[in-house]
């Protein structure tokens, strides 16, 4: 995989008898990709491996190109992600334009360049008038920006972002989430995104990497994950439900009804036999959707899976 | 012309990241200006040096020009007055350099508190506050290490430690030397102005260290700040009951306060007011302190944790 | 169908800032979502709702009584806020028996419930451990056990599910429909829109400390004229739908998507119901799939706040 950007290999750490991550092995090429799994499972442990900030105990990785094996590396490696933190985190006093110029310099800008681009990437937040205040005293949305801007800010090839859309009203998590798709899309970054709302990781993520345990339970696009059902859809009518459930008897179309929604198992390629059957018994059809198993299905059934083969 | 459109929302980055030698510095200096944002208390807190450095220049100055006499006109005109301070000042030119000298010590161990207070004021809250508001997630992800970190904090505090306890000594040696005729208390006292910054960084090295070590130890910046002076009083109260207690000075080792006075006496080669006690266990003394201080926050940086 | 909360013309100012500002509304039993932008006095109305706060002006009445210090309606409410703040030194177990036994049980009925609360939040294996050791999902559920524990009539949540992984937001929402199966009410706060729409059709929308809405969501949608239903319809052959159905009345627009797909806009959605199914019939343009797309939960959300603004 000549483009991927990181490059995981059996990598294990272990704190005293706990193996936080288990002979772990995956790659990151361009895109956004979701990192799913419950709570303890070494997501944490492995992003403070991405960000250089832990050795591994055995296993390769390359990340950006660095090593985090090596001391110098992993300091190093840290000019080339970018980490939105989940909790809250400001520098003290200070504005958005000089927190995200000064954080700009410690990666290794030069004064100008940090200046010119903390305003180019606070642009692109949508942080306008406001970057000139302390940041103090931000809105949560505020904040969120400019925890982003300041990930941003050196044009890391790799991004790891934990909760972006924490405590964000539905306006900013929209916003929020077009700015992340926009960077794992068209931008072409890396982006590693740790959710807990699977709806979010399905909208901006192709892929995902599902982790338990310490382990890499399941790993590829959420279209193979959560395939369409056999010719499965589901209908919503508004009006006489018998002569419906007669026209589709009459047509031979089983199906399974709950008041006025029904799960109907088709034949052919299309639902248009739905509509002849509509018709026929006058009734309005407020809805026909092919069954497709969330996200959220998958990764129950991935994790339970897990938990059976551990048995 | 050609026509084009730039209405890309992201552009990438083409310029360079350098890999800076002294990785600290842009901390530094961006803690250093937002600490002197507020100008109230910068004003508030360096007036009482600045007034002290002037009247004590004023002083020195003074005491040399009567010597020489030609009193200096805010003095009041008049031989008469002229008379009475010349005989108050010893008239001879040896005593007056050391008059000098003294003043300068003087000054020293008088504005010990407020260049402490300086450094606690604006040390305070350099590790606490970060820590509080979670800025230390966003500074370690970045190409900084822990020491780096640290360096940087530290020389925020040392430079106030600086501006407070070296500047101001610098500037009475300077109008000394100016002041002096023929340059004497360049040539006869020069040494002072080596002990005058070596006590200075002295003192600086070590109430940093502690106010860093308090800030690394405290959850905000306002229990820093009790913390610090907590510290000081404490051990110099314990230090003076202990020794007048036990009839023994060696106890003044207790504080970092007291032992940092007697090593100025010994740097400024004076004789001592009190009784001298054990030289040795005053550096031990201050060393110790030095050494705990940057342990403690050395211990305390690592569990400063980036992701959680 | 009792009422649950009778609010009339309440108002609560912090000084000069607006909290919550004339609101009337009349919330029934059973569960509902109340839903807003930041700032919009969400969390002041939770507040007034549970008797923390007193209102400047006008009343509310929660279980037909006024809920600031009334220590017998304390008794009949749980409330889980949005704030963290268990003791640290308290395990799980002993921080709910305790706030159960606030609410008026002895030790032992106490301690019978809280064990039960726990089992019902899955936290009985963590119980026996303090709450300083607690992962932000754990203490979410400890909060949520508290809440429930002394079987309250209304149960009132701020932002109930944060920090929780997927599955443990799946389980209380399931646990949220058993409660509302035994007669329980909910009022439960929440920006993440699905959540809500998970549990129930019923909200209540405030902005600017205004109320924006309220009813349920199908007829919130229904009332808002001013906005043609908006329809997706994938099919092999869209062109050639989209152009039949161009031809019909009532279609205020039609267009196709980047992905190829129908949009279409239509100001009449039972009229276009009705004549839909004939054009389906006639074009055989082999449909997909026929979907309302702003008719949720978000769309309304979106649609309120924005006519407002």
């Amino acid at each position: 995989m000549t483009d991927s950007v990181v490059s995981i290999r059996d990598l294990t750490k272990s704190y005293g008898k706990v193996r936080a991550l288990d002979s772990i092995s995956f790659e990151l090429s361009p895109g956004p990709v979701g990192l799913l799994g419950p709570n303890g499972a070494g997501k944490t442990t492995l992003l403070k491996l991405l960000l250089g900030l832990l050795e591994p105990d055995s296993g390769a990785a390359t990340i950006a190109g660095y090593d985090p094996r090596k001391r110098a590396d992993r300091l190093t490696l840290r000019a080339r992600i970018g980490y939105m933190p989940e909790s809250d985190c400001l520098i003290p006093r200070t504005s958005a334009v000089e927190l995200v110029g000064t954080l700009a310099r410690l990666t290794g800008l030069s004064a100008t360049d940090a200046m010119t681009r903390a305003h180019e990437v606070l642009d692109y937040v949508g942080l306008d008038e406001s970057r000139y205040r302390d940041c103090d005293s931000y809105s949560t949305g505020m904040k969120q920006r400019l925890k982003l801007a300041q990930a941003l800010v050196h044009d890391p090839p790799i991004l790891l972002l934990d909760e972006p859309t924490n405590g964000l009203d539905p306006k900013g998590r929209r916003h929020m989430l077009d700015l992340v798709w926009d960077l794992g899309h068209v931008q072409g970054k890396s982006l590693l995104l740790c959710s807990h709302l699977l709806p979010d990781v399905e909208r901006c993520c192709r892929d995902v990497i599902v982790l338990k345990k310490g382990r890499v339970v399941a790993q590829g696009s959420i279209e193979a994950l959560t395939r369409t059902e056999a010719r499965r859809v589901r209908v919503s009518i508004d009006g006489d439900a018998d002569r419906f459930a007669t026209e589709l008897e009459r047509l031979g179309i089983a199906s399974e009804r709950d008041a006025n929604d029904w799960m109907l198992r088709l034949a052919g390629d299309d639902c248009d036999v739905v509509f002849d059957a509509a018709l026929a018994a006058a009734v309005r059809i407020q809805r026909v959707e092919p069954v497709r198993s969330t996200l959220e299905d998958a990764f129950v059934k991935t994790l339970s899976a897990a938990e059976d083969e551990r048995a | 012309m050609k026509a084009s459109t730039h209405t890309e929302v992201y552009r990438p980055f083409r310029g360079e990241l350098t890999t800076r030698r002294m990785r600290f510095v842009p901390l530094l200096s961006s803690n250093l200006k937002t600490a002197t944002k507020k100008r109230l208390p910068l004003v508030l807190l360096f007036a009482p040096l600045a007034i002290g450095t002037v009247i004590f220049s004023f002083t020195v100055y003074a005491g040399f020009a009567i010597q020489a006499g030609d009193p200096p006109s805010a003095l009041g005109g008049g031989a008469s007055i002229a008379s009475i301070i010349g005989q108050a000042l010893v008239s001879q030119r040896t005593q007056q350099l050391i008059q000098a000298r003294e003043m300068i010590v003087n000054f020293h161990l008088a504005t010990n508190m407020f260049s402490l207070l300086l450094m606690a004021w604006y040390g305070a809250g350099v590790l606490a506050e970060d820590r509080r508001l979670g800025a230390h997630l966003l500074y370690f992800a970045r190409p900084l290490s822990r020491f780096d970190y640290l360096l940087a904090k530290f020389l925020v505090i040392a430079t106030f430690g600086v501006l407070g306890a070296v500047v101001p000594g610098l500037v009475i040696c300077t109008v000394a030397t100016f002041a002096s005729p023929e340059w004497s208390f360049l040539r006869e006292e020069y040494d002072v102005i080596f002990s005058t910054i070596g006590f200075g960084l002295l003192w600086t090295v070590l109430v940093s260290s502690i106010v860093l070590c308090v800030s690394s130890l405290a959850s905000r910046r306002s229990f820093a700040l009790v913390g610090v002076f907590a510290v000081f009083m404490l051990t110099s109260a314990t230090a003076s009951i202990m020794a007048a207690m036990q009839r023994d000075s060696d106890f003044r080792a207790l504080s970092p306060m007291l032992s940092a006075v007697r090593l100025a006496t010994s740097i400024f080669e004076l004789k001592a007011r009190h009784a001298s006690w054990n030289l040795t266990l005053a550096w031990s003394s201050v060393g110790a302190y030095i050494l705990i201080s940057w342990t403690l926050v050395w211990l305390r940086t690592r569990r400063m944790d980036v992701v959680q | 169908m009792s009422t649950l909360v009778e609010a009339r013309n309440l108002g609560r100012f912090y000084g000069d800032v607006v909290g919550v500002s004339d609101v009337t509304v009349s919330i029934p039993t059973g569960v509902v979502g109340l839903l807003g932008p930041n700032g919009a006095g969400k969390s002041t109305f939770l507040k007034l709702l549970v008797g923390e706060l007193r209102p400047s002006r006008g009343s509310i009445q929660v279980l037909g009584h006024e809920p600031f210090g009334n220590r017998d309606l304390y008794e009949r409410l749980g409330f889980c806020p949005q704030q963290d703040a268990l003791y640290a030194e308290m395990t799980g177990f002993e921080f709910v028996a305790f706030l159960t036994r606030l609410a008026g049980y002895s030790r032992s009925d106490a301690e019978v419930r809280a064990v039960r609360a726990l089992e019902r939040v899955s936290l009985s294996d963590a119980a026996h451990q303090k709450t300083r050791g607690y992962s932000k999902g754990m203490r979410q559920r400890v909060k949520i056990a508290q809440a429930i524990a002394h079987e309250p009539e209304l149960i009132v949540l701020d932002e109930p599910m944060t920090g929780l992984d997927p599955i443990a937001r799946r389980d209380v929402v399931r646990l949220f429909t058993e409660l509302a199966g035994e007669g329980a009410s909910i009022v439960l706060s929440s920006h993440v829109l699905h959540e809500v729409e998970a549990l129930t059709k019923d909200i209540v929308l405030l902005h600017r400390g205004r109320l924006l809405a309220q009813g349920a969501v199908h007829e919130v949608r229904a009332l808002l004229s001013s906005h043609p239903r908006k329809i997706e319809i994938k099919a092999r052959e869209s062109r050639r739908l989209a152009r039949a159905l161009l031809a019909v009345e009532g279609v205020s627009s039609v267009k196709l998507s980047r992905d190829g797909h129908v949009l279409l806009e239509t100001s009449d959605i039972a009229r276009f119901e009705r004549d839909f199914a004939a054009i389906a019939v006639a074009e055989r343009a082999g449909i997909e799939s026929y979907e309302a797309i702003d008719a949720g939960l978000e769309a309304v959300f979106d649609y309120l706040v924005e006519a407002s603004a």
